[in-house]
């Protein structure tokens, strides 16, 4: 055994070099992907100008464009599948790190810059939210595919969706150049926030209210060339965070992430870190920039396992009270989470116009004057819609106060195993841990221990 | 002969350098399409039509609209220049869009080498470093995730509460401040006595049973007809009560009550925004404004349970004044934000606030209009109440220093704000609420500064007498009896000066002065033929109408006064700023107490006196004293 781990570290003394790479390098490239990302946001945003005083030339009418066609639906979801089947085959078969990268450019390619981020998987899990709620949605079958297929996928292979075919996670991929491995606690708190947007997403769409997801998507507007300002420079400081911590919006923002963790974890056929037996050489563990590798936990000791059931048993005595405390604080709620719906927004405009606590009207404000609507209705119903939200904010509170509960007390479950293996929660099956294993698969008969790991590709093995 | 071997094409891709200089090329070539870019986006138009050629052609046009052939030569001018600045403006968008490929280009050549050179320079794991969980079995469900998790709880907690507390709504909470909002029909009384759906969180209901409102004159609901003077009479419309006396002649009052147990209270309502103003009263409503630096409000609530029937937000000014520099204002914390007493003709409401705005609402709440008169330069901040006269709103609005004062005495027009009249003062900063009266059947108002006590027609602002009386700081308002005003301040004393002069009447008209006991902040009060003097420190000195002289009697009272002293039937009432209350009655011989009170919390307002209640305004709370 540690012959091998000896020749492993002679393997890779081999590809060391003297001059590493530089701190200096390093950050000019963060700082030119920072201003630059941002500048392209603001610059190419959509501009409109208002229409000649006078002219005979005639204004054209608006008009709605025609959608993409049942055709362009059609060959994304043929594209879906057959990206899911690649990016599960090169995972689990091949267990090619270069080909899940390559797949993964070709999906930021097709999905993000030629499709423009819509429709994703992502998105989805709110048509999907209000289809269920609102019976007068219809939503097209297309959508329910693409929200469907990666579950059903990371149901047998774990979570290849994220590995390769989402354009959101393929953006950051890409930009990950030197991954800093960041504190498990960060990961186990920060983590959270994906089931709480996951938890607000699903209760504003399914009410009407917002597609939180879409409009706060950090990504969307560079694979549009252009949308809005402030959105775009939160996508840029995301991928300059991405320089140095792996997949930041995966980790601790993405909401379908939060429910692919669950799916992952039952998977079927997950990927392996050693194709066969783990020699807990320990060699992975600084391999995964997500923190998805866990390390070999030991049984409890009897000191240990009686700490550990009382640590249990406060945190289950806590959770009902954890939740209740989120729900009533989500009761008061009412006003911060009634401003997402329009309405709401409306008549908060007309009213600080009135008042003359603002001096700009809104398009939505002038419509709603010149169309001589009735103001004290649209407040009646504001009135029922912050009602409303009051309960919502009940139910999101609560939503809150178990997905706190719950991670303390899976935190205090010990769960002991003897290997080095993939967190199946977190592990997006990305294929950097391969390279740095030393067993062999048994198939390729030259490799052996001794010989280490073959040589990386340039672009593809990368931290 | 052998040369100099090249190196492979196969060996260049492995050789890190070969990377850097990729990578370093195409971020230069990404920061100059990025420069380009921005250069561009610098000098782009935004709206072609507000260029100043344009506005300038645009002009001309206008005036030329006598001369057709004029008029087209512009027309045409106006046409190539706005295809001229539209060609420019697409011309840039198309720059734009090629340039944001090319930076989409290079920013990938620059990440991808910048990932190749990350590769080629990859260090080998070293497992010395390695942490094994072995060793540490309590790692995974450490203490520290743990309390990382309960602190990002805490965290999601606290920020949650802080969108709560900040939040701020126009909107109307309920139905019911929806219907306030929009009154089904113009009889602002109708919607007055409209059952309320009061919200047991904001009506603190003193007594066991729900009061019913006293007997009151309907509100006048014609707004171009005002109300007469005898009718305003039956309400509280400014500070001190629409004669400025602090004098209700024929009512009773309970003769003690405590803010804290609810006994004698028949209800008390919060009151959010601070102000230092004292409550008016019109039919069944109470009105008070409030601010702080960030927010102002006006307020009405239901005299019958003291329920917010609506509460409107008055615009903050422009952070910058015309001159683009910053509006600094600061007040002494004793004077606050919103100092003056509201006032009202009976058909709306007038507030104004330290910034020297004041705003006009109507009894549903919604702003008729605003004027702005720039923030005063006044040292403790703009204190001076509203009164009003027939269809005029008169802002005493003293400010400056002695050597340079820039003081005026402004009558508005109360229906749409315009200027009626505007009169120069020759006074510094004062903070006396100005004293309307008729005298030989003309309104005249009389005002109190340092050092002059000055007399102004109200129908058109001329100056009638002035009479030298008042030094320093002059807080307390005027009264006047039978052709007699009475002025005060802690320097010089009281005086009575006799109405009827003109110009400097001050060797002519003064009948009496005295030195002793005269107040900085309350006004001075006349019951029967005394008048009498509460002093801030706690006494209260009686001297003879007639003759001023010495005191008749002194009378201390444990407590601090910045409220004045209200006569009630024939009782004396005074609020002292702890918020103990005394109710006395005085007589030439002496000053007894008949009763004692507590508010229960501080009070630095006067109160307004309606059919037998008192409402008067507390540190936190709007006050109905009363029997039920």
């Amino acid at each position: 055994m540690k012959r091998l781990v000896r020749s492993v570290r002679e393997s890779w003394g081999r590809h060391t070099v003297a001059n590493p790479f530089g701190g200096r390098l390093r950050w000019s490239f963060a700082s030119l992907l920072a201003l630059l990302v941002g500048l392209h946001s603001s610059i190419v945003s959509g501009e409109l100008i208002p229409t000649p005083d006078f002219s005979s030339h005639s204004i054209p009418t608006t008009q709605v464009p025609s959608g993409s066609g049942l055709a362009w639906e059609y060959l994304d979801v043929a594209i879906l599948v057959v990206a899911l089947s690649l990016a599960s085959y090169f995972a689990l078969v091949t267990r090619s790190r270069r080909h899940l990268f390559l797949l993964s450019f070709a999906s930021l390619v097709w999905f993000g810059f030629v499709r423009q981020g819509c429709v994703c998987s992502i998105g989805a899990t709110q048509n999907v939210a209000l289809a269920i709620f609102d019976n007068g949605y219809v939503i097209p079958l297309s959508v329910v595919a693409f929200f469907l297929l990666p579950l059903l996928f990371t149901l047998f292979f774990g979570r290849t969706f994220c590995a390769a075919v989402c354009p959101l996670g393929a953006i950051q991929e890409f930009v990950s150049v030197k991954n800093v491995q960041v504190p498990r606690w960060v990961d186990h708190s920060l983590g959270l926030m994906t089931w709480i947007y996951l938890g607000a997403a699903v209760i504003f769409s399914a009410t009407g209210t917002a597609f939180l997801i879409c409009r706060y998507d950090p990504f969307v507007g560079f694979f549009r060339l252009g949308g809005n300002a402030n959105m775009m420079i939160a996508g840029g400081v995301l991928l300059l965070v991405g320089v140095f911590v792996g997949r930041p919006y995966c980790r601790y923002l993405c909401p379908y992430g939060a429910v692919l963790s669950v799916f992952s974890r039952f998977s079927r056929f997950h990927v392996r870190i050693p194709p066969t037996q783990c020699i807990t050489c320990g060699l992975c563990s600084e391999a995964c920039p997500y923190g998805a590798i866990e390390s070999p936990v030991s049984r409890a000791t009897p000191v240990e396992a009686s700490r550990g059931r009382r640590r249990l048993g406060y945190l289950l005595v806590a959770a009902p009270l954890i939740v209740v405390a989120f729900a009533g604080l989500g009761a008061m709620m009412r006003g911060p989470l009634s401003r997402m719906d329009p309405e709401v927004q409306l008549a908060e405009q007309l009213r600080m116009e009135t008042l003359g606590l603002t001096a700009t009207t809104t398009d939505a404000s002038e419509a709603f004057r010149n169309a001589r609507r009735d103001e004290r209705a649209l407040l009646e119903k504001v009135l029922v819609t912050q009602e409303r939200f009051r309960w919502l904010g009940v139910a999101l509170g609560a939503w809150i106060g178990v997905v706190i509960s719950v991670k303390l007390v899976s935190l205090a479950v010990r769960r002991p195993h003897a290997d080095y293996r993939a967190d199946t929660k977190n592990c997006v099956s990305c294929g950097r841990c391969f390279w740095y294993c030393p067993v062999p698969d048994g198939k390729a008969p030259g490799v052996t221990p001794t010989t280490g790991p073959t040589e990386p590709s340039q672009l593809v093995q990368i931290t | 002969m052998s040369g100099r071997e090249q190196p492979s094409f196969g060996s260049l891709m492995q050789n890190d350098r070969t990377w850097v200089r990729i990578s370093s090329i195409a971020a230069v070539f990404s920061v100059v399409v990025a420069v380009a870019m921005l250069a561009s986006f610098a000098g782009r138009v935004v709206d072609p039509s507000v260029t100043p050629e344009f506005v300038e052609l645009k002009e001309s046009l206008r005036e030329a609209s006598g001369d057709e052939s004029v008029h087209a030569a512009i027309a045409n001018q106006i046409r190539s220049l706005d295809v001229e600045l539209r060609t420019e403006y697409f011309d840039r968008r198309a720059f734009m869009g090629a340039a944001s490929w090319l930076l989409l280009g290079s920013l990938f050549v620059t990440i991808a080498s910048a990932k190749v050179v990350a590769n080629l320079r990859r260090q080998p794991p070293q497992l010395a470093e390695f942490e094994s969980d072995v060793d540490d079995p309590d790692r995974i469900m450490s203490l520290q995730s743990l309390s990382a998790v309960g602190g990002f709880a805490v965290g999601v907690f606290l920020f949650s509460s802080w969108l709560i507390v900040s939040d701020r709504s126009v909107l109307p909470p309920d139905a019911t401040h929806l219907a306030a909002l929009f009154p089904e029909s113009n009889d602002v009384a109708m919607v007055a006595t409209r059952g309320l759906d009061v919200e047991s969180e904001e009506l603190e209901d003193a007594g066991a049973t729900e009061p019913s409102m006293p007997d009151v004159e309907p509100a006048v609901v014609d707004p171009e007809v005002l109300p007469t003077l005898d009718e305003k009479r039956k309400f509280w419309t400014r500070f001190r009560g629409t004669d400025g006396m602090g004098v209700v002649e024929s009512t009773s009052i309970p003769e003690t009550w405590d803010g804290a147990s609810g006994e004698g209270i028949l209800w008390k309502t919060p009151v959010d925004l601070p102000g230092t103003n004292s409550p008016i009263v019109w039919g069944d409503r109470v009105f008070l404004s409030g601010a702080t630096e960030e927010r102002r409000t006006v307020s009405c609530f239901d005299a019958a349970n003291g329920a917010l029937v609506w509460q409107t937000d008055v615009p903050l000014p422009a952070p910058e004044d015309d001159g683009g520099e910053p509006v600094e204002l600061t007040v002494n914390d004793d004077t606050g934000f919103a100092a003056p007493t509201m006032a009202t003709d009976g058909v709306r409401v007038f507030a104004i606030f330290a910034h020297g705005d004041i705003v006009a609402m109507g009894f549903d709440g919604e702003i008729v209009w605003t004027r702005s008169f720039g923030t005063p330069h006044n040292p403790y901040g703009h204190a001076s109440s509203l009164v009003t006269d027939e269809e005029r709103v008169l802002i005493q609005l003293d400010q400056g220093e002695e050597d340079e004062p820039s003081s005026r005495l402004i009558a508005l027009d109360g229906r749409t704000g315009e200027t009626i009249w505007e009169t120069s003062r020759d006074v510094p900063a004062s903070w006396s609420t100005p004293l309307v009266i008729e005298y030989e059947g003309e309104s005249q108002v009389i005002t109190c500064a340092n050092p002059w006590v000055i007399t102004y027609r109200t129908s058109d602002g001329e100056e009638i007498w002035r009479c030298d009386a008042l030094y320093q700081d002059v807080g307390p308002s005027p009264v006047m009896r039978d052709g007699v005003v009475y002025v005060c301040n802690e320097v010089p004393g009281g005086a009575a000066i006799r109405l009827g002069g003109s110009g400097d009447v001050t060797d002519t008209h003064i009948i009496w002065q005295v030195d002793f006991g005269a107040p900085d902040t309350t006004s001075p009060l006349l019951v029967d033929d005394m008048i009498l003097m509460l002093a801030s420190f706690g006494t209260l000195t009686s001297y003879d109408i007639g003759e001023g002289g010495d005191p008749v009697w002194e009378q201390d009272f444990d407590d601090g006064f910045k409220s004045s002293p209200t006569k009630i039937g024939d009782r004396v009432l005074l609020i002292g700023e702890s918020g103990a209350c005394w109710i006395v009655a005085t007589t030439k011989e002496a000053c007894e107490t008949v009763s004692e009170a507590d508010l229960g919390e501080k009070c630095v307002t006067s109160p307004a006196i309606l059919d037998g209640r008192i409402y008067v305004r507390g540190e936190k709370h709007l006050f109905c004293i009363g029997e039920s």
